[in-house]
């Protein structure tokens, strides 16, 4: 069901992009250490892997602000047979010596995969070079590298990126995102964002479901659901994770999300509660992000599905 | 020995002539793998565990056979396949013929296309095709739209996507990889040209394999070069069942060793038997040196002796006879 357990190791970014979807900087939030990340990782093992693939994608804010307790999370998941990534914005690559020791110490403990996170905004506080100095390092050790470029309206794949010798000369996929416009609202929203009418059409929620956990041990089914408290379904540290699971697997809003995905709820509140504010999103997750931040069309849904007006009833 | 899927060469023949293209196509072929070789690979595969479940199907440029296209993805995907695409775009030349035809592949159940955006093909397909293709795909609701860009120190990720603004690129993955001295790019392009900055690029290919098999049914472990290596032939689809095929990978232990410890491992036995000087010394990426290896029947033959040197020495620790040895 889910295809990787996140670990969202510290809410806490050195940056402060004008357009985050999770409104974190340096002041916000708390951090997951060490040891609680080992934790959670051991519960998250003790799950079949026919329900959480052994992968783990470790997320912040920043996690590189705290170093050892992120290499201690690569050593435990690596040692648990768990493939590991990490997402960064690389502002700690500032020079080759410190970026090989530190990509080599992660390297060392069983990082397979590094996500670096560059666009226009990031760029205004790392430097493309350290973008550089982390792919080619990474590369040089025969692993993986990928980019997440997050994009707005107003925004253009910045070229000195692309240029990058390290970016062409390597297999690199940037996956080109749209910012998600959560806790933004207003008529000029799709002037801003990238936004598009999303039609009926919708593969479900299958491939975004990860096993969520956040500093202090709440569990979310995606990593949206995680950061804006939409879809918290427990806490590690008070019930057991197989309880968790259970809790997600039955309940008919996440198990209709997960099959239907939530497209088909713009026409569903359109005809029944008269909303027109959910036509055109940047994507699935922000039409999610509109219907269940609000709570009069959050509880329209779950009267929905309770007498299956929004088609759970034939599953 | 585990493929994530299978890929099939549907035809050779493509509308455009790049000067990177390793598979040599272009409008003067006219080879296709019949449809019913197609439609038994899937028959067979879909019960054997050592294939995943991803299905890709490449050309020359696929569209020219739209018929046959549509009856490959819906096929795979009636079979439990996860079916994806690749096509140049030079077919979206409106947007209503576009919608029709990639509605009709999503209805089959493709899950993902891969556009071939870069300037070796854009010299052939304008740019504004594949805006109006990314267009539909995204309306279409595809789940993954993929650009695959190639790049020389030249010809470079930026100038290909040149064109194409943040709206035509939002939801889309761009994957760019360099291209590789091998096949028409060894003989069209400089060898200046090349990115090659690796002396013994490490790594391994055991968890990206996928099973290839080229329009005239021959089967190979990967679509990165290995069809253009004899010796990492495994058998032809043609004429031997594909169980067949994948249990003979069970005894071959030169292909289990280069997938699992990378074709660098051969590097030091390339040197101790003197034959270093036909290797270039700087390599694009594990994929350029493995070509290399085996598409040089010299180097291939050290290689070759050196596994079944090798192969013996742990048969005879675990007390076997080395043609019994199945799975060392």
């Amino acid at each position: 069901m889910f295809s990787a357990v996140v670990l969202v190791t510290s809410l806490q970014c050195n940056e402060w992009c004008g357009f985050c979807d999770f409104g974190l900087d340096e002041r916000s939030g708390f951090s997951m250490s060490g040891k609680e990340g080992a934790e959670y990782l051991r519960a998250a093992h003790d799950l079949s892997p026919n329900s959480v693939a052994r992968r783990v994608e470790i997320l912040g804010g920043e996690p590189f602000l705290y170093y050892k307790d992120l290499r201690d999370i690569v050593r435990c998941a690596s040692q648990l047979g768990f493939r590991t990534e990490v997402v960064t914005n690389g502002f700690w690559a500032t020079t080759e010596e410190s970026t090989r020791r530190q990509v080599g110490d992660l390297l060392d403990v069983g990082l397979d995969e590094l996500t670096l996170t560059v666009d226009t905004y990031h760029l205004r506080h790392v430097s493309v070079a350290n973008i550089q100095r982390a792919i080619t390092e990474i590369r040089r050790r025969g692993r993986e590298v990928n980019i997440i470029y997050r994009v707005a309206r107003a925004d253009a794949l910045d070229t000195e990126l692309i240029r990058l010798p390290a970016v062409n000369s390597g297999i690199t996929a940037i996956t080109v995102v749209p910012w998600v416009p959560l806790g933004h609202r207003g008529p000029d929203i799709d002037q801003r964002f990238v936004c598009r009418p999303l039609g009926n059409s919708s593969p479900g929620c299958k491939n975004l479901f990860r096993f969520v956990v956040l500093p202090g041990g709440d569990v979310a089914p995606c990593v949206v659901g995680g950061f804006r408290g939409l879809h918290r379904v427990g806490n590690l540290n008070e019930t057991p994770a197989a309880e968790i699971l259970t809790r997600i697997q039955t309940d008919p809003l996440l198990t209709y999300l997960y099959d239907q995905g939530p497209n088909q709820l713009t026409s569903f509140l359109a005809s029944r509660d008269g909303t027109d504010e959910l036509q055109v999103n940047a994507s699935t997750c922000h039409l999610c992000y509109k219907v269940f931040s609000d709570g009069r069309l959050s509880s329209a849904v779950r009267d929905g599905l309770n007498s299956a007006a929004v088609g759970v009833a034939e599953r | 020995m585990q493929f994530l899927g299978i890929a099939v060469v549907m035809n050779d023949k493509c509308n455009a002539h790049c000067a990177h293209c390793f598979g040599d196509y272009g409008p003067r072929k006219s080879r296709l793998l019949p449809s019913e070789a197609i439609r038994s690979l899937i028959d067979q595969a879909k019960d054997i565990r050592a294939v995943g479940r991803e299905f890709a199907v490449a050309g020359g440029e696929v569209f020219l056979y739209w018929d046959r296209l549509l009856d490959v993805v819906g096929y795979a995907a009636a079979n439990g396949f996860a079916p994806s695409i690749t096509t140049n775009g030079s077919w979206a030349t409106s947007p209503r013929r576009t919608e029709r035809l990639i509605s009709a592949l999503k209805s089959s159940g493709l899950v993902k296309l891969e556009i071939s955006v870069d300037q070796f093909h854009q010299a052939f397909v304008p740019i504004v095709r594949i805006k109006t293709l990314l267009r539909a795909a995204k309306e279409s609701g595809i789940p993954t739209i993929m650009l695959r860009c190639h790049s020389t120190k030249s010809m470079r990720l930026d100038a290909a996507l040149t064109g194409l603004d943040v709206t035509d690129l939002a939801g889309t993955v761009i994957v760019c990889a360099p291209v590789v001295a091998m096949g028409r790019a060894s003989t069209q392009l400089p060898p200046e040209s090349f990115y090659a900055d690796m002396d013994a690029p490490s790594g391994a290919c055991a968890e990206g394999l996928i099973l290839t098999v080229n329009v005239a049914g021959d089967v190979f472990p990967c679509c990165a070069g290995s069809e253009l290596c004899p010796p990492l032939n495994l058998g032809n689809l043609l004429v031997s069942p594909l169980s067949e095929i994948l249990r003979a990978t069970d005894d071959n232990f030169l292909l289990r060793a280069l997938v699992n410890a990378g074709p660098s491992a051969f590097l030091p036995v390339i040197q101790e038997m003197g034959v270093g000087q036909r290797l270039p010394g700087r390599y694009t990426n594990i994929c350029d040196l493995c070509h290399r290896l085996f598409s040089d029947a010299q180097l291939t033959a050290v290689v070759s002796q050196f596994a079944a040197r090798r192969r013996r020495e742990i048969a005879d620790r675990l007390g076997l006879e080395a043609e019994h040895a199945t799975g060392v």
